[in-house]
């Protein structure tokens, strides 16, 4: 629900999910044979990855950049997405909107996401038309033709976006808000989709420069998966994307460091349109590469994950108090945010609804957890990672974020059996360190009173 | 395996078209396409339970799921006049409860019993389906069906949980009538959808109108093997499947459903409503065109007209509102065909004062598609975008339950999907536009526009249109007309 994730059509589900070969515990019986990877890196700097699978007649093809919401220039919140919206214009061989003749066209379909860290595009079509998308990918790579006409349309595109995401949606302000709240310093306090005034400063210059200085071969992955032969992928992968350019310097890439927040905080937001109130905690938490993330996801799961997770069971079934409730622990590249949610029940205080929430988060944290509960939760990521694995573009879009975010598709795999193997003990620490140890936002969001 | 599969060519027929001017592929053109692969459509297994339960297995091997399904073949449609949302909230009470092995087992440890398998319990009711599922790891499947039948055979339906999903069911319609979005299609389609019962909608009125005898006469009424399938798919054999349906479901006795009586197909609503909400972020366009029913051949064609118009990008409102004119993020048209009669819809979102221009340009596609039929390659695009989505359900466990029920919540066999793509493929340019010189007339068309209504009016088309204008918290959908008479 807080997934700040923005992206060319509609929102995107869960985050990653992996593939595992056999897991401990529950489900010690179900195998699931090990995936092959090819893995190879162009002269030019571009990671290549290729999963096949035989089982399905399609193949996704998909290209990550190292380049999302927190590289927006000064001034210009908003822009990684906005220029992600440009990358389906014309390039020197292809007119506007050609991703949507070699995709959709074909029975295939193409989008893509911006988020906090990277910008993915996505392309699934008939396994035979691979070595298209490869080229065409590797067109939009090497050169964008924008033309101002086709970039002040899809700019309002993008405004038209803003006001359905942000202002039409009854929660959509509270999510805009939330990253300035939850980071501080980090530009990951601007959220990902930006603000109208911002959006209409950029200008056709700010593209082609934001083009030149990440969307180049060294800072992107492609990922192929499906009914696709490795050497064969390898060797288009060479011959489309070989010849474009290298950089001639490194990417400038910042690191920013979040400082630790010193006092708890309330705010209370309201605006027009508000159907029930919603209360929110925010805890801030470590990067996605740190070692407390396996035990932050269980530790999500739950509190949020399924009707029997702690806080739909207590706030929403037992109580009555809330309509649902959930965790969310969004752990970027380089700092993280824990947000606990609810949205009231009926006439239920915002007080009341908060206070419960906060309990149950500490309740987690101190009072013993029973084995029986934390099985449930292995289970339940176990089956969620063969679903994604059943279709291409779920293999390639958990493989996606294992390179962004950890430099290897493998991590896909053993992120896994990181999960399986999260312990009581794990969950208590972690939650000790970042939920008991830190100082809470707390959120209070209401419907604004007529003036 | 290969005698298990009837074997399509899929994307064979589906429109790649070489570019016009000299360009060399591979350099300043795409590469030319290899020989299409295969489509895979496994062959439904189908048999009869002695209690009269239909049972349905389409496996799939390559990942160790399996997704089970009970169907009822009966939905909102049958939900008595004034407590519209019924079959809905039944559903959804059937997984908050169940008896299992002789005790009484509530909401938390029936989800807790779901989750540790992997699982699930999802429930849902649209017309003439409500069904019951979940997709677990393979070796898990006995249990999920015990739960499963527990569900549907033995619901506790307690005073306490109807109480709760009553409220959750009322703040969830809340919300979608908070959005300029979500309003629209409710009006629109408690407006314009053929048949009143199929068009009632769930009210605050309504869903505080049902009590637990309302529930357990749905359940007794429809909750009978004589008018439920199982059905299972994914990695399961027929042997496997036929002897987990005789355990879970073979002692399962009903009645035999009842009768329904005829649908009323009256539509009577004011043919342009312009509903004001005043601080909504942006205003929803909405417009609606109800035709008769369709045969099976005629709904494959309607199906190609609508994606014509409004099914992806390359659709005509798409490149015209979204694309060219930079006037939406999204927009799209959708068609619903029932035996009553059908509904075609077209929606967008845009800023208040572009409403009534993506009006009239929705209107001028809809019209351009009366007056020439699509080009060849127009139509080859439109088919493969169809084949294309329909062939990644058979990718899925979830999305071969869900072609499966489909095809039985029409009172069809899943037998009959072997033969959707080649008639899909069969539809022909003169087709399209026979049928929408046919069905899709102009006089027929219908508009709802939720917005600032001050800022929707303040252009000058709105001289030339005749709106009926309410404020939107006025709006009542327990009546066709919106407001009570």
């Amino acid at each position: 629900m807080l997934l700040n994730v923005i992206n060319r059509r509609r929102l995107l589900g869960a985050g990653a999910s992996g593939l595992l070969a056999a897991l401990p515990g529950a489900h010690a019986a179900l195998s699931l044979p090990p995936q092959h990877l090819f893995q190879a890196r162009l002269s030019n700097g571009l990671q290549v990855v290729v999963a096949p699978d035989e089982a399905t007649p399609t193949a996704a093809i998909q290209v990550w950049y190292q380049v999302g919401g927190r590289d927006d220039p000064p001034g210009r919140s908003g822009f990684a997405h906005l220029f992600e919206h440009m990358m389906f214009k014309a390039t020197e061989h292809m007119p506007d909107e050609m991703f949507d003749r070699l995709t959709e066209d074909v029975g295939g379909h193409n989008n893509a996401f911006t988020t906090e860290d990277v910008t993915a595009y996505q392309n699934l079509v008939p396994a035979n038309h691979a070595e298209r998308l490869i080229w065409a990918e590797a067109q939009r790579m090497a050169s964008l033709k924008l033309t101002q006409a086709a970039f002040d349309s899809e700019r309002q595109v993008v405004e038209e976006e803003y006001r359905e995401r942000v202002l039409a949606s009854p929660y959509g302000r509270l999510f805009n808000a939330l990253p300035g709240l939850a980071f501080a310093e980090h530009p990951y306090r601007r959220p990902v989709i930006g603000n109208l005034e911002e959006l209409r400063a950029a200008t056709l210059a700010d593209v082609q420069a934001f083009h030149a200085r990440y969307y180049r071969p060294d800072n992107a992955v492609l990922i192929v998966t499906g009914q696709v032969d490795a050497a064969q992928v390898l060797a288009w992968a060479q011959q489309y994307f070989g010849p474009v350019r290298p950089a001639a310097a490194a990417v400038l890439r910042s690191r920013w460091q979040e400082p630790r927040r010193a006092r708890a905080r309330h705010v209370a937001l309201s605006a027009p349109q508000v159907p029930v109130p919603a209360v929110a905690l925010q805890w801030q938490g470590p990067s996605a590469t740190s070692a407390d993330a396996p035990a932050l996801q269980v530790a999500a799961a739950l509190l949020g994950s399924g009707e029997a997770s702690r806080l739909n069971e207590a706030l929403v079934l037992r109580r009555h108090l809330a309509q649902s409730a959930g965790f969310s622990a969004d752990l970027y590249a380089q700092a993280g945010s824990l947000t606990a949610w609810a949205m009231a029940s009926g006439r239920t205080p915002v007080a009341t609804l908060q206070a419960a929430l906060r309990a149950e988060v500490q309740r987690l944290a101190r009072a013993p957890i029973a084995l029986q509960e934390l099985q449930r939760v292995r289970a339940q990521l176990l089956a969620a990672a063969l679903v994604a694995r059943q279709r291409p573009e779920g293999q390639a879009e958990a493989l996606g974020w294992a390179c962004s975010l950890h430099g290897d598709p493998a991590q896909a795999e053993r992120e896994l059996a990181q999960l399986q193997a999260v312990g009581t003990a794990d969950v208590q620490r972690v939650l000790s360190r970042h939920v008991l140890g830190g100082h809470a936002l707390s959120l209070h969001y209401t419907q604004e009173r007529a003036t | 395996m290969n005698r298990r599969h009837a074997l399509i060519a899929a994307a064979a027929a589906c429109g790649y078209t070489p570019a016009l001017r000299a360009a060399t592929p591979g350099l300043d053109a795409p590469p030319v396409p290899g020989p299409a692969p295969l489509l895979r459509l496994p062959v439904p297994h189908e048999t009869r339970l002695p209690n009269g339960m239909g049972l349905v297995l389409m496996p799939r091997q390559a990942v160790p799921l399996v997704c089970a399904t009970v169907l009822l073949r009966a939905g909102p449609e049958t939900d008595p006049s004034g407590h519209s949302g019924l079959a809905s909230l039944a559903a959804t009470l059937a997984t908050q409860g169940a008896r299992r092995q002789g005790r009484a087992v509530g909401a938390v440890e029936l989800a807790r019993q779901a989750e540790r398998l992997g699982g699930s319990l999802a429930a849902a009711s649209s017309t003439r389906a409500t069904s019951f599922s979940i997709t677990v790891p393979a070796p898990e499947i006995g249990a999920a069906l015990a739960l499963l039948a527990d569900v549907v055979r033995q619901p506790l339906l307690a005073a306490a949980d109807l109480q709760r999903e009553r409220e959750r069911a009322i703040d969830g319609l809340r919300l979608a009538l908070g959005t300029p979005g979500g309003l629209a299609q409710l009006a629109a389609r408690r407006a314009h959808t053929p048949g009143e019962e199929l068009a009632a909608t769930p009210t605050q009125a309504s869903l505080q109108s049902i009590k637990k005898e309302h529930v357990l006469t749905f359940f007794k009424n429809y909750a009978s093997p004589q008018v439920a399938h199982l059905v299972l798919t994914g990695s399961l054999s027929t042997a496997q499947a036929e002897a987990l349906a005789v355990q879970h479901f073979g002692t399962w006795r009903g009645e035999p459903a009842p009768t329904l009586a005829a649908l009323n197909t009256t539509v009577q609503a004011p043919p342009q409503l312009l509903l004001d909400m005043p601080d909504a972020g942006q205003s929803a366009v909405m417009l609606a065109l109800p035709f008769g029913p369709l045969s099976p051949q005629e709904r494959r064609v309607a199906q190609v007209a609508n994606a014509v118009l409004g099914v992806g990008y390359t659709s005509r409102l798409n490149q015209v509102i979204r694309i060219r004119q930079g006037l939406s993020y999204d927009v799209r048209s959708e068609l619903e065909s029932q035996p009553e009669g059908s509904l075609w819809l077209a929606q967008a979102q845009t800023a208040h004062p572009n409403a009534l221009k993506v009006l009239h340009h929705m209107r001028e596609q809809l019209q351009a598609l009366l007056q020439a039929p699509p080009s060849a390659e127009e139509l080859a695009s439109r088919k493969a975008l169809l084949a294309g989505s329909y062939g990644r359900r058979l990718e899925t466990v979830q999305g071969l339950a869900a072609l499966a029920v489909a095809k039985l919540a029409q009172g069809r066999s899943p037998g009959e999907l072997a033969q959707d793509l080649p008639a899909l493929q069969a539809v022909s340019a003169e087709q399209v536009l026979a049928f929408a010189q046919a069905h899709l007339q102009p006089q027929r068309l219908r508009s709802v526009v939720v917005g600032a209504t001050a800022e929707v009016l303040a252009d000058p088309r709105a001289a030339m249109e005749d709106w009926e204008q309410r404020k939107a918290t006025a709006l009542d959908l327990g009546y066709r007309s919106l407001a009570k008479p």
